[in-house]
């Protein structure tokens, strides 16, 4: 009775399962169910454990024991596309989302549709401390019509950084002033496997900063699209051109899913295919991590002047901490963010874990953020960024700013970087897609 | 008859290179996975791309087991796994044979349900099915992944295509011998069943052992998490483990791959034995 | 031919008994065999169904309340050049799983049931093979065909220029990109589609086989006119379920293309969760969704009774 026995045996194991199932359902060994927590437990959505280091070195510091010792707080990391959906489906069935969540500065405008935002404003808590931040990258981004819902420890001021050796060997004088100094050295010093910058066809990162340093920005201080603008059209055109024209980039080695710095891209830096990058303190991290035998060959510096207004820098990227409304712990949530962003220990405390330059100026004087980095041939980069931080333009957020963007990528980016179209009618098409969007 | 023997070698050589063309073609991806598990850092994506690894790095493991969750994520994946399959299959098979072998009222309409539901994409599903567990309190449990997917669409279809063939006069037979319909499900379907079975537990087994969005939503704690969902956290924008995530890759595909033999084995086996022809 | 007759008497026999239908007695048998599978996907299904078709005649975005509108959403639907898009990408990726997939799924599976692979081991060895692609997950399936579809150092460009053939740019190129997708989806689902060939065809007893080869037909009228027909209802179910799971094709253009570049890959399930998640537009999404779903019932429902059509 061969068969007879499989098949019993397969419907007692499933029957076993199945009650198994769910006396372990029964069981309760579910966690805490709810929005946030009862009055002890916090619950933090990150999606980055690096970033969730950042959290837990505050609990480590005098100033939270002493005031939330009691406090216990759960750190859950979830895979980085998807913790946003995760935040979104639990904000808006009314259950079961963290006191505190990273939102990385692209998907917050999802949060800001609509009336009954699920942030807490925390405007008024943070009061005067908003004097000692770098306001575009620690609280502009997550800021919505003047009311601040969430500080970041990020400053994303974009420098322009270059194999100073190959500078060197190819006699051109560096730092570079203008853009056409760039250009110049671009030309000597590219060959059939080797141009100065990998520029990106499918992320608008690019186009982003060089637009911040022409002088614009893609929405106002009301939310409406400017991106259309003379310099904006400026710097998308100059883009194409490095690649097309001027023939000293080529199209950075990236995937769809994994668009901005893959590992391929960084490959190619250390297969030395590529000898400059404009980008902020975040993005410059790969180099040390990915391309440790160019120690001390690259060099940074401000934005070269020559696009439009020749802003010295600009802003990119970056991830805060909201406090969100289904929080049942408001106080002990804003002081562990407080902690982590706004004090020196705690900031410090990140810079040293994993090399992010804070937005928190008084930490500048700390002599971890004082010191030379082998890399860069010995720059003081903590210097270099702080003074570079006062000239960051503002930034203005908008409820459609993720649907734009990627709007902007499809419609513009991909388009003209692959030669397709031109600038400005790309971004004047654009135009009439944002104007269709959905305010909230 | 000499010429007859030719030909069979000859559409077996060409049939075999063909088909071991498709299996390289199959098979490359998959053993590069392997490969790039045993290959440190950088090395996966280096230029130019080297199929081998350098030497048998063993710290994507080291790290997938001792700095991630990842033998308790495995031991969830075959847990809920398991689970869900073989409740679903004994559904769908029960729910099959109602639309195979019986009239009855509503049939064709029920059947036409069954099936359009089918058609309709998971992710307007999710937020109202999240709701459903925070009312239920089931967040963060395994109920939530294991009951609400015990009833697959998928499988009632397959499961009356399947026994669609079996003939009438079997089963009248054994009723003209007494047997109830129940004794009539129990001995004579199920044992005819085993080929469906097979490929409806290794079918769900793989869903489930593969879903993602679903444990995202709806489980938080980590010690809870399924492999599929525990390793796209190695992936994030600020550090990314590719090793650790091939390495947890490839262990993954382990059960299923036992879960098809043993599968494929029982099936072979039954219908070897005379089920079908006796 | 005893046990023919004795079968046959019996059959009439309980013919009579049943008054000419099976199952005539029991009316209630087969509720109850419904029951576990209805009380499960009444209880967990039903719910969220009916919730995304309220939710479709509603203006629903942001943190904002609710509107009703109507067929708003859908009316919205003919008029959005996106989703046109997307709906002639997802089209075209169905008519190739039915024509192109399906049918060769079938080739392999007879090819490995058949005479020409050797032994039982052999037979084993393809069986796993094939079925690799459906278990690897996807994010590696996304990582692996980048690698291959690499415009200068993946594998399948270097295997043309090998061959003289002009090299693509797989990944980047609007107008091949979907071709991209289509042959990844056909790399992964060839060999879970053959496997459910191969029950079918293991299903068909061999003396049928056998008597077709005595009444003197060969192997190809043998598998024209003897197995084909056997095997029609898996056949409908393989196309049925490529169909409908093919109008909901997600990760692999997700993870590969991001359903791009500039939408060449687009489709509907794409589409829906950048509508459901990243526009934040429930409502509008919720019909996204019911349009995909009408298109595949409606497509489903042809297919299966063209098939009873062909039976009668």
């Amino acid at each position: 009775m061969g068969r007879g026995l499989s098949r019993r045996d397969f419907l007692r194991a499933g029957g076993g399962a199945l009650v198994g199932a769910y006396a372990l359902g029964l069981a309760g060994c579910g966690g805490e169910q709810g929005g946030g927590s009862g009055g002890n437990t916090l619950e933090f959505w990150a999606f980055d454990e690096g970033r969730a280091n950042l959290g837990r070195a505050a609990l480590k510091t005098d100033a939270w024991k002493e005031a939330h010792g009691d406090v216990k707080v759960n750190f859950r990391i979830f895979p980085y596309e998807q913790m946003h959906d995760k935040l979104l489906t639990s904000l808006v069935s009314g259950k079961g989302a963290p006191d505190i969540a990273d939102v990385e500065i692209s998907r917050f405008s999802n949060f800001i549709k609509g009336d009954e935002l699920p942030f807490l404003d925390l405007t008024d808590r943070i009061g005067g401390d908003i004097d000692d931040v770098y306001k575009p990258a620690a609280t502009d981004p997550w800021t919505w019509q003047g009311k601040i819902y969430g500080v970041g420890n990020e400053l994303n001021t974009c420098v322009l950084a270059y194999r100073k050796d190959l500078m060197e060997d190819a006699g051109v004088t560096t730092p570079f002033e203008t853009w056409d100094d760039v250009v110049a050295a671009g030309q000597e010093i590219s060959t059939a496997d080797r141009k100065m910058f990998a520029l990106h066809d499918l992320a608008f990162g690019d186009h982003y900063m060089l637009s911040q340093s022409a002088g614009t920005a893609y929405f106002d201080d009301g939310g409406n699209y400017i991106g259309d603008n003379e310099q904006s059209v400026e710097a998308m055109q100059y883009l194409h051109d490095m690649v097309y024209e001027l023939d000293i980039a080529d199209i950075a080695p990236v995937v769809a899913s994994d668009n901005w710095y893959p590992p391929q891209y960084r490959a190619a830096f250390k297969a030395g295919r590529f000898a400059a990058l404009f980008g902020p303190p975040w993005h410059l991290s790969f180099l040390l991590s990915d391309v440790p035998d160019q120690l001390g060959k690259w060099t940074v510096q401000k934005l070269p002047s020559g696009l439009g207004d020749g802003l010295p820098t600009a802003n990119f990227g970056g991830t805060g901490q909201c406090i969100t409304t289904q929080s049942e712990n408001a106080d002990a949530a804003y002081d562990l963010v407080r902690i982590a962003n706004l004090t020196t220990e705690g900031v410090v405390a990140d810079f040293e874990a994993r090399t992010a330059y804070p937005a928190y100026k008084p930490a500048y004087e700390d002599p971890a953020l004082q010191q030379s980095q082998e890399y860069f041939g010995g720059q003081k980069l903590g210097q270099i960024y702080s003074s570079l931080a006062t000239g960051l333009p503002q930034f203005n957020q908008s409820p459609v700013w993720g649907q734009a963007t990627e709007a902007l990528n499809r419609e513009v980016i991909t388009p003209v970087m692959q030669d397709k179209m031109d600038a400005q009618t790309a971004l004047t098409d654009l135009r009439a897609t944002i104007e269709g969007m959905k305010q909230g | 008859m000499v010429g007859n023997r030719f030909w069979i070698r000859f559409w077996q050589i060409l049939v075999n290179a063909l088909l071991l063309v498709a299996v390289l073609l199959l098979v490359m991806p998959y053993l590069y996975m392997i490969s790039a598990s045993f290959k440190e850092g950088g090395e996966i994506f280096s230029i130019p791309i080297e199929i081998l690894p350098q030497g048998l790095y063993l710290g994507n493991y080291e790290i997938l087991f001792n700095q991630t969750n990842f033998a308790r994520w495995f031991a969830n994946s075959v847990f809920v796994g398991l689970s869900r399959t073989a409740l679903a299959v004994v559904v769908s098979i029960m729910a099959g044979y109602a639309f195979a072998k019986f009239d009855f009222r509503f049939k064709n309409a029920l059947f036409l349900f069954v099936i359009a539901t089918l058609t309709l994409p998971i992710y307007i599903l999710i937020v109202p099915l999240y709701d459903m567990m925070v009312t239920l309190g089931w967040t963060d449990r395994y109920v939530a992944l294991i009951l609400p997917f015990a009833a697959q669409a998928i499988g009632v279809f397959l499961a009356r295509q399947y026994l669609l063939s079996i003939p009438d006069e079997i089963l009248d037979a054994a009723r003209v011998d007494g047997a109830t319909e129940w004794g009539v499900f129990w001995r004579v379907v199920l044992p005819l069943s085993t080929p469906v079975m097979a490929v409806l537990g290794i079918l769900f087994f793989t869903t489930a052992w593969n879903d993602f969005i679903w444990p995202l939503v709806v489980m938080t704690e980590d010690n809870k998490f399924p492999v599929a969902l525990g390793l796209p956290t190695l992936l994030g924008p600020y550090s990314q483990e590719y090793g650790a995530v091939m390495a947890g890759s490839f262990l993954s595909t382990l059960p299923i791959i036992i879960v098809f033999l043993i599968a494929q084995r029982r099936f072979i086996e039954a219908l070897t034995s005379g089920a079908v022809k006796g | 031919m005893a046990n023919t007759t004795e079968r046959q008497r019996r059959g009439r026999l309980s013919r009579k008994l049943r008054g000419g239908r099976p199952g005539g007695r029991s009316t209630i048998a087969p509720y109850l065999f419904l029951l576990p599978f209805f009380l499960i996907y009444a209880a967990f299904l039903i719910y969220p169904v009916l919730a995304a078709l309220r939710l479709s005649f509603y203006e629903s975005s942001g943190f904002g309340g609710d509107t009703f509108t109507g067929l708003a959403n859908y009316a919205r639907l003919a008029q959005d050049s996106r989703y046109l898009e997307a709906l002639k990408n997802t089209t075209l990726y169905a008519l190739a799983s039915v024509f192109i997939l399906s049918p060769l799924a079938l080739l392999v599976a007879v090819a490995i049931r058949s005479f020409v692979v050797p032994t039982a081991a052999f037979k084993s060895f393809y069986r796993i093979v094939f079925f690799l692609p459906f278990i690897t997950s996807f994010v590696v399936i996304a990582l692996m065909f980048n690698l291959v579809f690499n415009n200068d150092f993946g594998l399948l460009n270097n295997a043309l220029s090998a061959l003289g053939l002009p090299t693509l740019d797989w990944l980047r190129d609007e107008r091949v990109a979907l071709l991209a997708i289509i042959l990844v989806g056909i790399w992964t689902f060839l060999g879970i589609n053959a496997l459910y060939f191969l029950a079918g065809l293991q299903n068909i007893p061999e003396e049928v086989i056998e008597a077709a080869a005595v009444d003197g037909a060969n192997r190809l009228q043998t598998f024209w006119r003897v197995t084909l027909p056997l095997l029609r209802p898996v056949i409908l179910f393989v196309v049925v379920q490529a169909t409908i799971f093919s109008y909901q094709i997600f990760e692999i253009p997700f993870l590969l293309t991001a359903g791009g570049p500039s939408d060449a890959t687009l489709t509907l399930a794409i589409y829906l969760y950048e509508v459901g998640f990243r526009e934040f537009d429930r409502g509008y999404a919720s019909a996204i969704g019911y349009s995909m779903a009408i298109i595949a019932v409606v497509l489903a429902a042809a297919q299966l009774l063209a098939a009873r059509r062909f039976d009668r």
